[in-house]
């Protein structure tokens, strides 16, 4: 983990110089601690993937991490396991759908919500009922340059559908990642039960 | 206890700048009701229940659903289970589902870690999960990913959809689920953990994402 952490500290580093740089005419640039770097772009940086296990019962597994922008926005556009551990990996997020906000749409929403006189109430602003969760699958994730992106749980996370066993606590496996500009990358994926 | 009782209880603990009458209010919410009392708008500001509190006071007692595998809890001859908590215990019920990797593993995990820092007084505190996706939840599964979660916790399950939104709607929940011919069927869900007392009252319901800590604190408040 410390390795990992300096890993994506020099990571950031050099993406800072580099943008730093950027504007001038150097074209080879120089960190604070006088180290030369190379002139390649600096890829995204991932962090602390981890999966959460899975009761016996359930083929669907989610994994998250920490997505540390390179030099040039990218973005995720797809992931990948053994088979032996799932076949169908899909990229997913978990959007909120605002139920109480008067925009009710098309979604069937129970709980007396026929009145839109709710929404009218100042002291209710933020929230009216207990908002719907809904999961979406989503092309890619998007890592603009020198931003984090975090997949955590509620918001994007690497979805498996058709898990082949169990996730244990402890075990960890490998996962590609592959993003459009910089191509694949493989992490090491954790399972605990949070994170 | 009743939520009256409750309530004096929680101002008698502290929860302070509150005239007396007023309705302790987490975020103020009128569970999709119009006839909002009007007395709701506290400050946020002496706020100490994590959880949102809901006005008027849902109250679900009279209703109930079919415990999903009566084989896997102590009392196999259970047939409905009823929305009401043990005298001076309370129950929390969950609508969710098992291929649901993000939202409804987070929520579990985090009560059980809500309910390990709880220790002993976790004892007083039931756990209801009714699938909100019958179709692919067999009896066996969501009773074992309950289970799996929270080892005495009990599973719901109905096919008559009629009965499944009575009951929802009576928490102020709400879940859509559709099958495609083609592809994973879609479910829209709400996310929260609703707590019921010994009197069949939703006193208190906790949005997804609120922190095992909070939900502990709560329980031990609402305990008390």
């Amino acid at each position: 983990m410390k390795l990992t952490r300096l890993f994506a500290g020099v990571a950031i580093s050099v993406a800072c110089v580099a943008a730093l740089t950027a504007c001038g005419d150097d074209s080879t640039s120089e960190t604070s601690d006088g180290v030369t770097t190379t002139a390649a772009p600096a890829e995204p940086t991932i962090s602390g993937a981890w999966a959460r296990n899975s009761p016996m019962e359930v083929t669907k597994g989610a994994a998250y991490m920490t997505v540390a922008g390179g030099d040039v926005d990218d973005e995720i556009v797809s992931a990948s396991v053994d088979a032996a551990i799932a076949e169908t990996v899909e990229l997913h997020e978990t959007v909120m759908v605002e139920s109480g906000d008067g925009s009710m749409g098309s979604t069937t929403v129970a709980g007396g919500m026929g009145s839109t006189t709710a929404a009218g109430d100042d002291t209710m602003s933020s929230t009216t009922l207990a908002p719907a969760m809904e999961m979406r699958q989503v092309k890619s994730i998007k890592v603009p340059a020198g931003e984090e992106v975090a997949l955590k749980p509620g918001g994007f996370h690497i979805m498996f559908i058709d898990l082949k066993k169990p996730l244990v606590i402890g075990e960890t496996f490998d996962m590609r990642v592959t993003f459009l500009e910089s191509g694949e990358q493989t992490v090491s994926v954790e399972v605990k039960e949070a994170p | 206890m009743t939520s009256e009782g409750l309530t004096r209880r929680l101002l008698a603990r502290g929860v302070t700048a509150l005239a007396v009458g007023s309705v302790v209010v987490g975020m103020s919410v009128t569970g999709g009701c119009s006839n909002n009392d009007g007395s709701s708008d506290v400050s946020g500001a002496s706020r100490e229940l994590s959880g949102v509190v809901v006005r008027p006071v849902p109250e679900v007692a009279a209703l109930s659903l079919p415990i999903a595998d009566p084989e896997s809890i102590a009392d196999p001859e259970a047939g409905s289970f009823p929305f009401v908590a043990d005298k001076d215990e309370l129950l929390l019920v969950y609508f969710g589902y098992t291929a649901c990797p993000d939202v409804c593993p987070t929520t579990l995990a985090d009560l059980k870690a809500a309910f390990k820092k709880m220790g002993d007084e976790s004892k007083r505190v039931s756990v209801a999960m009714a699938t909100i996706d019958p179709r692919r939840d067999s009896a066996e599964v969501i009773s074992g990913y309950l289970q799996s979660f929270v080892p005495d916790g009990i599973a719901l399950r109905t096919d008559n959809d009629d009965d499944l939104r009575e009951v929802t709607t009576a928490f102020g929940a709400s879940y859509e689920a559709t099958y495609p011919t083609q592809g994973e069927p879609k479910v829209t869900h709400s996310a929260s953990l609703y707590v019921v007392d010994d009197q069949g009252h939703v006193v208190l319901s906790w949005p997804f994402g609120t922190t095992a800590s909070d939900i502990a604190l709560d329980l031990e408040q609402l305990l008390d």
